[in-house]
């Protein structure tokens, strides 16, 4: 009996346990962060055949085209179900495999009833390949089209900002260790941070308030490498939450940090990022929200985003363009 | 859990006498005007501000504005807030004790439509049109007969 009450006790205490830990994981996920990779997703446009393809060549492990990530894929419709929840695409030339689209919420299954088969539409969602090879794609937002060739260089945030990677000028970091792309228009508005002394750590600045003329207040965003071998002491390098804490120290000029890091992320594109955020106040008064994204790269350097924005003043923000532009970084 | 104990801190090496990032000079020089890249921007402002309402009849906008000591108020209206200069008033009569006790000799300022409300526009712009009969202020903007 008593032996029974104690099990009793232990299943308690670790149902307790998890309970907290769930709820304190919840928490910690929880942080709103302005350059949210899962809120603000980024997709690739491709067609149909290609997505089949790779489906058959790598099961989306490799390649362009990779399990988990997002995707405006364009094919026709060629099933779909009676409370349109569902529908299978195929590719515009004859494929024996198709795609499995079902609706995420209300919102596309009522775009869906708006469509018969043999439409031509583009699918926006992400994209799964099961071990049998089956695909599926959860949709986000679907729209008819008329177009039948896509090219795969095009991105965009769904039917807002579609970019092509082969017009946006590519910048390299750390003699090419890092390369990404950024929007056209930035390269008006971007600064070298050592030619210009605006700073120590290797990068760029883009003023991105100055593009049209959006606000007078202060929105940039920095791109930069922070060379571990260059500023930290080699018995010091193990430590790389010490070394964002004293980069975060130097660059917001204080000794006390708020949480970090405020938010862990593994992005669908398979980017590990740590997220700090906190007010940045200049001597004049001026207040800033600053929210700094760090990645880890394998060579033991460290990719540093910066975004720097007025919380009431920035009103056409440039979020998009900086998502895509990090959607798009290489290491 | 033993993270929490932790107060090892890692200093950095720097030998440059900057920090990483400058963020004060970083922001500032990105605010409209602030460096030569925003030079044609700048000039324009002075024209405008060469042109715009003086109830007085000066012609103290150009010149004023070449002095690099003057300053510029910006005024922007959203909705029925006034903000001057990055900072949120109360009202039309903090807006009016603010520039009677900031303004100085050539100063200029300009407002902006933000979606104002009509009302709190036409207040501000009161404001700024005592100002220029008693002052001299010369004011200009992208405001509307309402």
């Amino acid at each position: 009996m008593r032996g029974r009450k104690k099990t009793y006790k232990i299943l308690s205490f670790a149902l307790l346990t998890a309970v907290v830990v769930t709820l304190c994981g919840a928490a910690f996920l929880s942080v709103k962060v302005a350059l949210d990779t899962e809120t603000h997703v980024v997709y690739q446009h491709v067609d149909a055949r290609t997505i089949i393809d790779a489906a058959e060549k790598t099961a989306g492990k490799s390649g362009v085209i990779r399990k988990g990530r997002y995707y405006a894929v364009s094919g026709i419709i060629d099933t779909k179900n009676k409370n349109n929840k569902k529908l299978t695409l195929k590719a515009f030339s004859t494929t024996a495999k198709v795609i499995s689209c079902s609706a995420s919420d209300e919102e596309a299954a009522n775009a869906i009833s708006a469509l018969n088969t043999g439409d031509k539409v583009t699918v926006y969602g992400k994209l799964d390949i099961d071990l049998l090879k089956k695909i599926s794609l959860e949709i986000d937002h679907i729209e008819k089209t008329d177009i039948e060739a896509v090219n795969d260089s095009i991105y965009s945030m769904r039917t807002k900002l579609a970019m092509d990677i082969r017009d946006m000028p590519e910048r390299e970091l750390a003699d090419g260790k890092v390369s990404y792309r950024i929007p056209k228009d930035w390269e008006a508005v971007e600064h070298d941070i050592v030619d210009e002394e605006l700073g120590a750590m290797e990068g760029y600045q883009y003023k991105l308030n100055e593009i049209g003329r959006k606000s007078e207040y202060a929105e940039s965003f920095f791109v930069c490498y922070f060379d571990t071998d260059s500023f930290v002491a080699e018995n010091d390098r193990g430590n790389k939450k010490l070394i964002e804490e004293a980069i975060l120290k130097d660059i917001l000029k204080t000794d006390e940090l708020k949480k970090f890091p405020a938010r862990n992320v593994t992005t669908y594109y398979g980017a590990k990022y740590k997220y700090y955020q906190d007010t940045y106040r200049k001597l004049s008064g001026d207040k800033y929200q600053a929210e700094f994204v760090f990645q880890e790269l394998d060579d033991g350097g460290i990719l540093v985003y910066l975004y720097i924005y007025n919380t009431q003043h920035t009103k056409e923000s440039a979020r998009d363009e900086i998502m895509l532009t990090m959607r798009l970084a290489e290491t | 859990m033993l993270s929490g104990f932790d107060k090892r801190t890692v200093e950095l090496q720097n030998n440059s006498n900057m920090p990483l990032i400058d963020l004060d000079k970083a922001i500032d020089r990105a605010k409209w005007g602030a460096d030569g890249s925003n030079e044609a921007d700048s000039v324009a402002s002075l024209n405008e501000a060469s042109e715009s309402i003086s109830a007085n009849g000066t012609s103290g906008g150009a010149e004023s504005g070449l002095m690099k000591e003057e300053k510029e108020f910006i005024i922007k209206v959203r909705g029925k807030t006034i903000c001057l200069n990055g900072t949120d008033l109360r009202d039309s009569e903090e807006l009016r004790k603010r520039l009677t006790a900031e303004y100085k000799k050539g100063d200029t300022a300009q407002v902006k439509d933000d979606y104002a409300d009509a009302d709190t526009y036409r207040e501000v712009l009161e404001v700024l049109k005592k100002l220029a009969e008693t002052e001299g202020l010369v004011y200009s903007g992208d405001y509307v007969e309402r």
